[in-house]
């Protein structure tokens, strides 16, 4: 599904960020990328999504055999790439649900389908919001603004369920939630997975992976990713830190 | 009526140094005279027209309110009529209230309000090259509570230009929304005035949604003259063509526990162009007085120019005083972040832009008038968001 091959890149006019990622991605597959602060975690899935303030200076990156670099941010979006923001910005004056709308009505429209009014729509939305245990009122507030950080990640995640993204690349999701969000996050991202699409998990902590499975755990350090394993990896990141490995 | 001559504002007056001078010199040579044809109208509410009431179809507010000119006022009413107090210098005021001293309408408001519905009052704009003035003084009762919608409408295409005096006296625990919704013709011209002076324990909410024609500049006066008097000022405008649009406010605080709060947003794109200049004054005798003022621009356009010059002038301690002024684009993150949701680059801009304006615009007090301005300026302006 995702093929990054020797991916080098830096922000535009600054230093050189990521330093020869290659990294496959397959239909059905849970990958956690782990690593140190400033290894470039976020950067990946900032590029993968096409953030303009970066700039790719050698590699590639095909998503379904075609070229992601190509393509603006929302045609990446369209053809199934989903980011969930470590920061997800707050916009006032933007109604969620009507954000909401827009956003699974422009999939519609891409997929050559009717888009949808507000009543029907408002009918996805509550299973959706019901899954991951959202008060109502979510509907009528604006966009993350004035959310606490725990509630923009279930937002994050509520727009993934709705979106249903064949890639998602959850950037350290489980940051700003307690326990109990942090499992109920955890359940609703375990119920959009299937064999038909993939997960792309960055984080610190073990803890989302206790709950959210992975099929391989690669550690970032300095833009490149130097070790790749199991889930058993991060047990023992989380028991024995970094140093074992940025030092060998 | 003895009009004074009119004649451009002094090129150093500050008061209006970001007004597009080609427009004031235009101004300056429009017809001043009455138009002969007569007017017929189908707006509801009190319809004024170059200083005379054309009609006023709303049956309950019609008997509730005393409306006399100026020369059948008593002299008490009369010094009422003579709290403006614009700079001397504002020569769009002066030919107003030369032109109506003696015809200028009085309105005194009821104790109560006669029915659920505001009292709408709709100054109308017609004729080519014509200066139309009004001059209308408006009195509130000690505890009235009243919603007035003031609404400046005008034939499409016509190059009038509306002149406009307000003057209001606030009595003791008396509380006022006035929204005002403008809505001329995009070749005229708009120039206002407001005055408030507020009593003891009054509220004043003052909203303003802004159309875009050539010219629109409102000057807004507010003395808080007793203590805890309250005003609330907010100015929305949305120009995307070659309109301009100026706000000159200032508040003066002249009383203890007084509390004022002002937010205008302006979007820009096009040619357009915009100033905010307001001034908060605060008093020696003044204390614990809350100030506080915002003016954020959004700018779209290159070739757009928007002016902001917050001003605090504090002559007592123990005060609570904020001003803010933003000018910026929109932020590359937001877009992106909308981006990566399937939204197409211009539905996302415009998506930031509605919200920037809908932040102000989804609280404003008569929802009709926001969802007639949405219709006829942001469904316009930003349409790629369906």
């Amino acid at each position: 599904m995702l093929d990054i091959k020797n991916l080098h890149a830096a922000v535009i006019d600054g230093e050189p960020i990521l330093k020869g990622i290659s990294l496959s991605v397959k239909a059905g597959e849970v990958h956690a990328i782990m690593g140190p602060n400033g290894s470039g975690k976020s950067t990946t899935s900032k590029i993968i999504a096409g953030h303009p303030a970066y700039e790719v200076t050698a590699g590639k990156i095909l998503f379904e055999g075609e070229n992601l670099l190509d393509l603006d941010p929302q045609e990446r979006a369209l053809k199934g790439i989903f980011m969930g923001f470590q920061y997800p910005v707050e916009i006032a004056g933007v109604n969620n649900a009507e954000f909401l709308r827009m956003a699974y009505n422009s999939k519609l429209k891409h997929l050559g389908q009717a888009e949808v009014d507000a009543l029907d729509f408002e009918m996805i939305l509550d299973e959706k919001m019901a899954l991951l245990e959202m008060n109502q009122v979510f509907k009528e507030r604006m966009l993350n603004s004035g959310y606490s950080g725990g509630e923009k990640k279930r937002n994050e995640i509520l727009q993934m369920a709705i979106l249903e993204p064949k890639l998602a690349i959850l950037d350290e999701t489980d940051s700003g939630l307690d326990i109990d969000a942090l499992r109920i996050v955890a359940e609703g991202v375990n119920r959009t997975k299937n064999k038909n699409n993939a997960l792309i998990l960055i984080t610190h902590y073990q803890r989302l992976l206790d709950y959210i499975k992975p099929d391989y755990v690669h550690v970032l350090s300095a833009g490149k990713i130097i070790k790749s394993g199991d889930a058993s990896l991060a047990l023992k990141l989380e028991d024995q830190g970094y140093d074992w490995i940025t030092r060998a | 009526m003895n009009a004074l001559p009119l004649t451009l504002p002094a090129r150093d007056l500050e008061a209006w140094r970001y007004v597009t001078p080609s427009l004031l010199k235009e101004l300056s040579q429009f017809n001043a005279k009455s138009p002969s044809t007569p007017i017929t109208t189908e707006h509801r509410g009190l319809v004024l027209h170059s200083g005379k009431m054309l009609s006023h179809r709303q049956p309950q507010w019609r008997e509730a309110i005393t409306i006399k000119t100026f020369c059948e006022l008593s002299p008490k009413e009369l010094k009422l009529t003579h709290a403006i107090a614009h700079d001397e210098h504002d020569c769009f005021a002066r030919h107003v209230l030369s032109t109506h001293s003696d015809n200028g309408l009085f309105l005194q408001m009821p104790q109560q309000a006669p029915a659920k519905e505001p009292l709408e009052i709709v100054i109308l704009g017609q004729g080519s090259k014509t200066l139309l003035s009004n001059r209308l003084h408006i009195s509130l009762p000690k505890l009235s509570q009243h919603h007035i919608n003031l609404h400046f409408v005008g034939m499409n295409a016509e190059d009038y230009a509306n002149l406009c005096e307000l003057s209001f006296d606030h009595n003791a625990g008396s509380a006022l929304t006035l929204c005002v919704f403008i809505n001329e013709s995009p070749e005229s011209m708009t120039l206002t005035g407001f005055q408030h002076t507020l009593k003891r324990d009054s509220r004043l909410s003052l909203q303003i949604l802004n159309g875009e024609n050539k010219l629109t500049r409102h000057h807004i006066q507010v003395d808080l003259d007793e203590e805890n008097a309250e005003v609330d000022l907010t100015g929305i405008g949305s120009l995307t063509q070659s309109g301009t649009l100026h706000h000159h406010l200032k508040i003066r605080h002249q009383s203890p526990n007084c509390r004022s709060k002002q937010l205008f947003k302006t979007v820009l794109a096009g040619t357009s162009r915009s100033s905010f200049d307001g001034t908060i004054e605060v008093a020696r005798d003044a204390i614990k007085t809350e100030a506080r003022q915002l003016s954020r621009y959004l700018l779209l356009s290159p070739k757009t120019r928007a002016n902001a010059k917050p001003q605090l002038k504090i002559y007592a301690d123990d005060v609570v005083c904020t001003h803010g002024s933003t000018i910026g684009q929109l932020e590359e993150d937001e877009l992106f972040y909308l981006q990566t949701r399937g939204l197409q680059r211009k539905q996302a801009e415009h998506l930031l832009s509605r919200g920037f304006i809908e932040e102000v615009l989804m609280r404003y007090p008569d929802q009709h008038y926001a969802n007639l301005w949405r219709k006829q300026q942001l469904d316009r302006q930003f349409p790629n968001i369906q």
